[in-house]
Parts: structure tokens; C-alpha cells; sequence
């Protein structure tokens, strides 16, 4: 009889599992707490076209996405939890869709890969004060061939020969699947300012096709992505690639299926999971062989915490008192400024040209020096995009200019149309004080505590931030752009996380039991039939876009745990097997 | 990009976009206009009813309609309401473009509170074209219909948990319809005070005042009401908003673009009615790069 694994989440790292076991000979289980907005996932003739429409309504009612009335969460910074404040926020905390495909239904679908460096910065730079930089278990060459097969799986646009040597040198790679689509105006805007300052500004790598692919159409550029489901099936995304064929190779997708617990026995093994199914929520138990956790990092650490058992009294995994620990959002920096052009950004895919220099720590910086930090790394920035209709007129009533000016900024539009803009996701070292919890009153409508998010940013990101802004402010200046600006992390609003919705690290791997809750395959250290899938097991957090490397690394676990440890580590073409060939 | 707060304050050269709203009802060529706009003489001169007939839209008091209840909120505060998102987003004759008030944001609110008389309820619209334009079914006027546990939700988000147990898994929750019938309740008594019967009668300085920010529990609903204003003028016109698309003229937004997309062209090339102002960027820029140092030649190479 063949193993039974129950698969908790259908996003990144849960579909990209769920496909190594179903392709493998495991019976697959795969539960979502949310709904399911494609159609014919898994079906001779899908994936057809879903039910997402370009519509900013429907994203102000949290579709695809998390009700915060529903399940809301709560946060206060490290300093409030120091006085004891309980919580000093209630509602969305960096809410990823709980939804089938999770977050990559409504993602940006960018996918650059992490660097070499990335997988050893505490080897390599050595300790950071105030922070917990670790080594990954593995490195990039192991990780390299798992990279290739996702970029081919989800079909992922690039140009090999207009990326900068520094990035090919820390990541080198093969062509891409799929040459770039139209470069975005604002986008250029950008790159040939910055080209003349002396960056090397390129094209995005985005899991979009720029022509028909695997069935799927080529993006039409019809502005609604990031924030949005695509209406087309264009933007790749867990559902219709892995998730897909995990269906239509044997898997079972159940939706609203909340799991509740994993329930262990008295040696600390996974028995089977508790949750409550469909929109009544009707308690349910299913028996597993293996557990895959791919919750995301914030939902799985709290599942874990709800998951006490005879051997895990803390909390499944939890004898060291790291899970839910050194939790990571990316840091966020926005620079730019207004042009005396319509930029028109509302046609493209949010944006279409990123700049790496960012990403590469600094180690010659005084400043980092001064401030007792071996380096100092902003990260990849993002450059062009611009905010939708009902967000640009929100943004204007948070000026102070009285609303009787709303209908001039709008004619005007200088934070959208005009506006020449850039996101720069740094690098946000891992601190054990940054963590989840469960909220000690506030309950979920399943009636369960509510992950709890205590976070401050480290002096690293503010200096970071600090130095790239003012550094990316120039570039706006060079582009043209009047009224300049950069926002720094830890001096305009609250200390709190980060305004992206990447998150990592809350169930570390690490060889060592006593400082990470995972292994090099993402099992659990305290019960090996549970493996971690999705960006909890990050040990550190890169300062690029993480979905790619999820996906990667949840490849390479499951297919330790469907074919073994030496099969993943040298993983031969026929590994993944029963890949429907890609035209 | 992903979203995100806006912390910097932005001055703006609105005389000219003043410009070009009335440029393209009057008729008047862009250049025409701003040589003498620019002196702010165009708009002290043209009467502002003149504006509005221009515009062609009708004022915001009386019309048909106008008198009317609504699907939740009775006639007197539909009349606050409508009075309220007019104040928010103005029309003519306050502004040449029409706003929330022609856009029906009012109505739109009110078919929000009153969503669940209607089935299904016009929650999610349905996807993936509206092909609004013509060319084949509108597939966003056909709603998503919601599963047991998205009714529980917004039940309780627009009608309040109502001493419910099922509702308040995080305690009591007061509603939408609740918050409207207090907030509009609470307009008109502040209008008394300052010497109206009605919210919709007040003007001027009393209104300014009313409204100011930071009066204490009426702002949370003015927030609330703010927010929906804007998703009733800008949002797409199936949740019943937005009506003609106004609140996509002035503002040049395009609105949903499938399957059609854009062209190349499109989308990496500025518009062509740009050009002036194109060309305006590229001075900057170039006088800009001249000055700067190009103190970046390639990132440090990490040890």
C-alpha cells in the first residue's frame, strides 16, 4: 500500500510538493483552508479560464486573499513586547491568499534566483550583533537543478544575455524558457536613467509567458497582476502548473479544509491531522504516513504552536523554543518621484526591469562598520511600477492636503500616472525576538488563537535602507523626475513589519536540533515524518523575491522524501517523473 | 509593485490639469489654453455654472431621483448620503468633471448595505472579461456566489453580529448598516447645531468645519464612507457605481483590458500626446546626469 501524505496548503510550496509525491507513487492529500477560484485544475482540458477579473473592488473585499474579520492577526514591536503590551495592531499582517494556488494567485510573479553567497552569509561575513545569521544546510549548486526545473515548469520570461555578469557570476544559470515580453515605459524610464549612472538595469525574469506556453496563453499585459488574479491563466502560478498536474496525476484537492492540529503519537510522530471541512466546518480527522507543512511561514509556525502533543508539550518541533522565531519579512523602500509624462504603468505587469546592485552586500561601508555591522545589503529593486485607481485616490487622502483636492490630484496624477516609482525588498536579518505566537485572546472564525507577529526591523535594514534610498533618489533625478523621494525603514511609521507580503524563517532548517526546528530536507527534527515546505525553512532571507526558491527548495525536499536523501542530492532528469511535456 | 503607504508630501502644478479638464469641454486647444491658464486668468473667469453646463451633468441638488429611499437607507439619508459623497468627490458646478454624486456612489453604498437582497449577493464579481464594450457576455455582472462561510463573514460585517454566538468569535461586531444609520443620524444633528435641519442644506464653512478632520467618533465613519465614495465613483460599474464610467474620464484610467491587452507599442512607448512633456523630462534629465556623479561603476564584490 502506498504512503499516505496530507498536504497542508496548495501555494507554492505545497503544490511544487504535492507534485513530486503524486508523480512518485504516493497517495497525495491536498488541503486548503480557502476556496477555489480556477477552473478545470487537473481536468483533461484545464486549466480554463478562472474566475479573477481585472477589478479593484473585489481586492478591497480580500479576493483572492484573507478576510481580516475572519482571520485576523495581530502585531506589536519588539519594544511593545518588552513594556508587555499584548498587541498594538489587529487585522492584516502581511496577508498572503489563503486560497487554492495561495500566494501566487494574486502574486507579482517575479522569480530571480538567490545568489550563491546567500546560502553562507554567517560563513562568509561572519556574526551580525542583535541577529541569528545562519548557514544554509546546502548551496546553490545543490540547489541549482531544482531552479532550472521550476523556471521550465511555470515558464518563466528572461534574457540571459542582458543580465550583469556580477548576477551570473553569484547565479549562474542557463537561458530562460521564454525571451522577455514589451518592457514597460515606465520601466525604461527607469533603466536608462540608471543605465547612465553606471548600473546594469535589466529585464525582470517573471513567470509570465511572452508567448503561448504549456497551453496557456501569452500575457496581453492588461495591468491587473500584482494584487490580482489573472484572468488568463497567463502569469504562472501554483495552481496551474504543479497543483495541476499533482491532479491530474492521482492527487485529491480538498478546499475549505482548515487544519486544526497535527497530531502526534508518544514518540513525537505525525498520526494523522484534525480539521474542519467545508463552509459548516464539520470537525474531520485524516490519517497521514507524512505530513507536508506549507502553510507559509507565519501560518505554519502557528500551526505548529496549536499542535501540542504528547512528545511536543510546546508545540509540534518546539524543544528548542525556535518555532515561530526569527521571523523575516523583506524590508520596503520606495523611491522615485513625479514626472511631467503619463508614465501609463497601468499597462504591463506591474513592472517589467529589476536592479541587483542593491542585493550585493557591502562590506567596505563605513557607516556599517561604525555601526558594528560586517556588511550592509539593500536588495532587488523593482523598478516602475505604480498603484491602481481606488490606491492612488487612498494615497492622496493620506497627505495632508484637505480632500477638497482630490479631484486636481486625480486630473493629475503625480503617485500614479506621473509617478516614477520604485520598491526596493532588502534584506531582513533574522533576530529570535522577531517571531509568531498565538494571540493570547483574539480568535480566528474557526474559533482558534490568531498568530501574533512581534517584529522590528534591525539597525542593518535602516542603514540599508538609508544608504540605497538616497542613492535610488539620484537615479529618479537623473530620469527626470521632480519632487525626489526615498522612504526609509524604522523613521516614517510604525517599527513594525515591512509592507511586502515575503515572509521566512519561523521553522528554520539547520543541522543543529538546539538552534533550528528542520533539516536539510525540511523534516522536523522531533518527528521526521513532517516536512516543512514553503519559506519557513529560509535560514536567512536573500533580498530577492523568495517564491522561486521555495518552490526550489520544496522540490528538493519532497523528492528526499518520496525518493530519498541521495536521489535529491544528485537528482537525475527521470527523478521528476511524468512531466508532460512543455511546448 | 507592490503597494504601499505614501509618506511624502507632493506640491503640484494642479493649474494645468484645472486646464486640461476644461480644455477638453470648451473646446479650446491645450496650448491655447495654458498660455493663458497659466497666469491663473481661465479659471477666475469662467463662471462656475458655465462649467457645469459644459460638463453637462446636472447640479447636485434636486434631479430625478434624487427623493428617493434606497434598497437599505430611507429617502432623508439617502439625501445626507448622496449630499456626502457629492462633498467628498464634487461635481459641477463645484469642479467641471462629474464626481461620486453622477457616479452614483451613493447608490452604490446603499446597495452594499442592503447586499443581501439580492441573489447572489454582489460581493465578488464573476470573471474573467466584463466585455462591457460589447463582443460577448459580461462574465462580471455575474456574480460569484459565496460559500456558507464568506456569508457568515459578511453578514456579519454589514449587519453587525446581532448578540449572534456564531457572529462573534471575536466579540460583538457593529455593522456597516449600523455605522451608516448612526454616522448619517449624527450629520444631521451636527448640522442643528450649526443653524441647518438638514446635512444635505449645509455649505460653505459649516460644511468645511463639519468635516474636518479629527472630530472624534464621527471620524471612523467618515473613513469608512471616504473609502466606499471612492470604490462607488472608481470601481467597475457591475457593483453598481461609477455609472457611464465617469470615474474613469477625468482620470484616464482605462479600466479592465482583457483579452484584449496593448499593443508594444502601448506599452513601452510614451503616448503621443505626450510628447511636450516628454521632451521637458529629457532636459531635466540630461542637465541632471551632467551634474551627478556616476559614483556607482558596480556593486563591491562580497569577500
Amino acid at each position: 500500500m502506498s504512503r499516505h501524505a496530507v498536504v497542508i496548503g496548495s501555494g507554492a510550496g505545497g503544490a511544487a510538493a504535492a507534485w513530486v509525491l503524486a508523480t512518485n507513487g504516493l497517495e497525495v492529500t491536498v488541503l486548503e483552508k480557502g476556496r477555489n477560484f480556477f477552473r478545470g485544475l487537473g481536468e483533461a482540458d484545464g486549466p480554463r479560464l478562472p474566475l479573477f477579473g481585472g477589478d479593484e473592488i473585489r481586492d478591497a473585499r480580500h479576493l483572492p486573499g484573507v478576510d481580516p474579520l475572519a482571520e485576523p492577526r495581530t502585531a506589536r514591536t519588539q519594544q511593545e513586547a518588552r513594556a508587555g503590551t499584548a498587541r498594538s495592531h489587529v487585522g492584516d499582517v502581511n496577508h498572503l491568499a489563503h486560497t487554492v494556488g495561495g500566494g501566487t494567485t494574486h502574486w507579482d510573479a517575479k522569480v530571480p534566483r538567490f545568489f550563491d553567497f546567500d546560502f553562507e552569509m554567517r560563513s562568509r561575513y561572519g556574526p551580525v550583533t542583535d541577529a541569528d545569521v545562519a548557514d544554509w544546510p546546502f548551496g546553490y549548486p545543490d540547489l541549482a537543478p531544482y531552479y532550472a526545473r521550476v523556471e521550465e515548469i511555470l515558464g518563466v520570461q528572461g534574457a540571459l544575455e542582458a543580465t550583469p555578469g556580477f548576477v551570473l557570476a553569484h547565479a549562474p544559470r542557463g537561458a530562460y524558457p521564454m525571451p522577455p515580453s514589451p518592457p514597460m515605459y515606465a520601466s525604461l524610464v527607469w533603466a536608462e536613467a540608471a543605465r547612465a549612472l553606471g548600473y546594469e538595469p535589466h529585464p525582470f525574469p517573471m513567470a509570465a509567458n511572452s508567448r503561448r506556453y504549456d497551453g496557456r496563453p501569452a500575457c496581453t499585459s492588461c495591468g491587473y497582476c500584482s494584487g490580482h488574479g489573472c484572468p488568463i491563466n497567463a502569469r504562472a502560478g501554483a495552481a496551474v502548473t504543479f497543483l495541476h498536474r499533482a491532479l491530474k496525476a492521482g492527487a485529491r484537492l480538498v478546499t475549505r479544509a482548515c487544519v486544526t492540529r497535527i497530531a502526534t503519537d508518544a514518540n513525537g510522530r505525525a498520526t494523522h491531522v484534525e480539521l474542519v471541512a467545508g463552509g459548516e466546518r464539520r470537525p474531520e480527522r485524516l490519517e497521514a504516513d507524512v505530513v507536508v507543512l506549507a502553510a507559509s511561514a507565519i501560518e505554519s509556525a502557528r500551526l505548529a504552536l496549536l499542535s501540542r502533543g504528547p512528545a511536543h508539550p510546546e508545540g509540534l518541533g518546539n524543544r528548542s523554543d525556535r518555532v515561530g522565531r526569527t521571523l523575516c519579512f523583506h524590508s520596503s523602500v520606495f523611491a522615485g518621484g513625479t514626472m511631467p509624462q503619463r508614465l501609463h504603468a497601468h499597462r504591463g505587469r506591474s513592472t517589467s526591469h529589476c536592479l541587483l546592485e542593491p542585493a550585493i552586500p557591502d562590506t567596505d561601508s563605513r557607516l556599517a562598520r561604525w555601526l558594528g555591522l560586517p556588511f550592509v545589503r539593500g536588495g532587488v529593486c523593482e523598478m516602475g511600477g505604480a498603484p491602481y485607481l481606488i490606491d492612488e485616490a487612498l494615497a492622496y487622502d493620506m497627505l495632508p492636503q484637505p480632500r477638497t483636492m482630490h479631484k486636481d490630484l486625480m486630473r493629475s496624477s503625480p503617485l500614479r500616472d506621473r509617478m516614477l516609482a520604485l520598491q526596493m525588498l532588502g534584506e531582513d536579518l533574522p533576530q529570535l525576538p522577531n517571531r509568531v505566537d498565538l494571540d493570547p485572546s483574539v480568535r480566528d472564525v474557526y474559533g482558534l488563537p490568531v498568530a501574533r507577529v512581534t517584529y522590528s526591523p534591525h539597525r542593518h535594514e535602516k542603514l540599508a535602507s538609508w544608504l540605497w534610498g538616497r542613492r535610488l533618489q539620484n537615479i529618479a533625478q537623473a530620469a527626470g523626475a521632480e519632487h525626489t523621494y526615498f522612504t526609509p525603514v524604522g523613521l516614517l511609521g510604525a517599527d513594525g513589519p515591512g509592507a511586502t507580503r515575503h515572509i521566512a524563517g519561523t521553522l528554520r532548517m539547520g543541522s543543529d536540533a538546539d538552534r533550528s526546528v528542520t533539516d536539510g530536507f525540511g523534516r522536523m527534527h522531533d518527528a521526521e515524518n513532517v516536512v516543512v515546505c514553503d519559506g519557513s525553512v529560509f535560514p536567512t532571507f536573500s533580498g530577492v523575491n523568495p517564491t522561486l526558491t521555495i518552490m526550489a527548495v520544496a522540490l528538493r525536499s519532497a523528492t528526499a522524501l518520496a525518493l530519498g536523501e541521495a536521489a535529491a542530492r544528485h537528482p537525475q532528469p527521470g527523478a521528476f517523473a511524468s512531466l508532460a511535456a512543455i511546448s | 509593485m507592490a503597494r504601499g503607504p505614501v509618506h511624502w508630501v507632493v506640491e503640484l502644478d494642479l493649474e494645468r490639469e484645472r486646464e486640461v479638464a476644461v480644455t477638453r469641454r470648451s473646446g479650446l486647444s491645450r496650448r491655447q489654453l495654458m498660455a493663458r491658464a497659466r497666469d491663473g486668468i481661465v479659471l477666475a473667469l469662467v463662471p462656475r455654472v458655465a462649467l457645469a453646463q459644459a460638463a453637462g451633468h446636472r447640479p447636485a441638488a434636486g434631479g430625478p431621483g434624487a427623493d428617493a429611499g434606497g434598497v437599505f437607507l430611507n429617502a432623508e439619508e439617502m439625501r445626507s448620503l448622496r449630499a456626502l459623497v457629492a462633498h467628498f468627490v464634487p461635481g459641477p458646478p463645484d469642479d467641471p468633471d462629474p464626481g461620486a454624486l453622477e457616479a452614483g456612489a451613493a447608490e452604490y453604498i446603499d446597495q452594499l448595505l442592503g447586499v443581501f437582497e439580492t441573489r447572489p449577493p454582489r460581493i465578488f464579481a464573476g470573471g474573467p472579461f466584463s466585455l462591457r464594450d460589447g463582443g460577448g457576455p459580461n462574465a462580471f455582472a455575474q456574480f460569484t456566489p459565496l460559500d456558507p462561510l464568506e456569508e457568515l463573514v459578511w453578514r456579519t460585517r454589514i449587519e453587525g453580529s446581532r448578540g449572534l454566538p456564531e457572529r462573534e468569535w471575536n466579540g460583538p461586531v457593529t455593522g456597516w448598516q449600523q455605522r451608516y444609520r448612526e454616522g448619517l443620524a449624527r450629520l444631521d444633528e451636527a448640522s442643528r447645531a450649526l443653524g441647518s435641519e438638514h446635512f444635505a442644506e449645509l455649505s460653505g464653512w459649516r460644511l468645511r468645519w463639519l468635516l474636518r478632520p479629527a472630530t472624534g467618533e464621527l471620524d471612523s465613519f467618515l473613513d469608512l464612507a471616504f473609502r466606499h465614495t471612492l470604490e462607488g465613483t472608481y470601481g467597475a460599474p457591475e457593483y453598481g457605481g461609477n455609472r457611464g464610467r465617469v470615474g474613469w474620464s477625468y482620470t484616464r484610467w482605462p479600466g479592465d483590458h482583457q483579452p484584449a491587452g496593448y499593443s508594444p507599442a502601448q506599452i513601452s512607448e510614451p503616448d503621443a500626446d505626450e510628447a511636450e512633456a516628454v521632451a521637458e523630462a529629457r532636459a531635466r534629465a540630461l542637465a541632471e546626469r551632467d551634474d551627478a556623479e556616476c559614483v556607482v561603476a558596480g556593486p563591491a564584490e562580497p569577500s
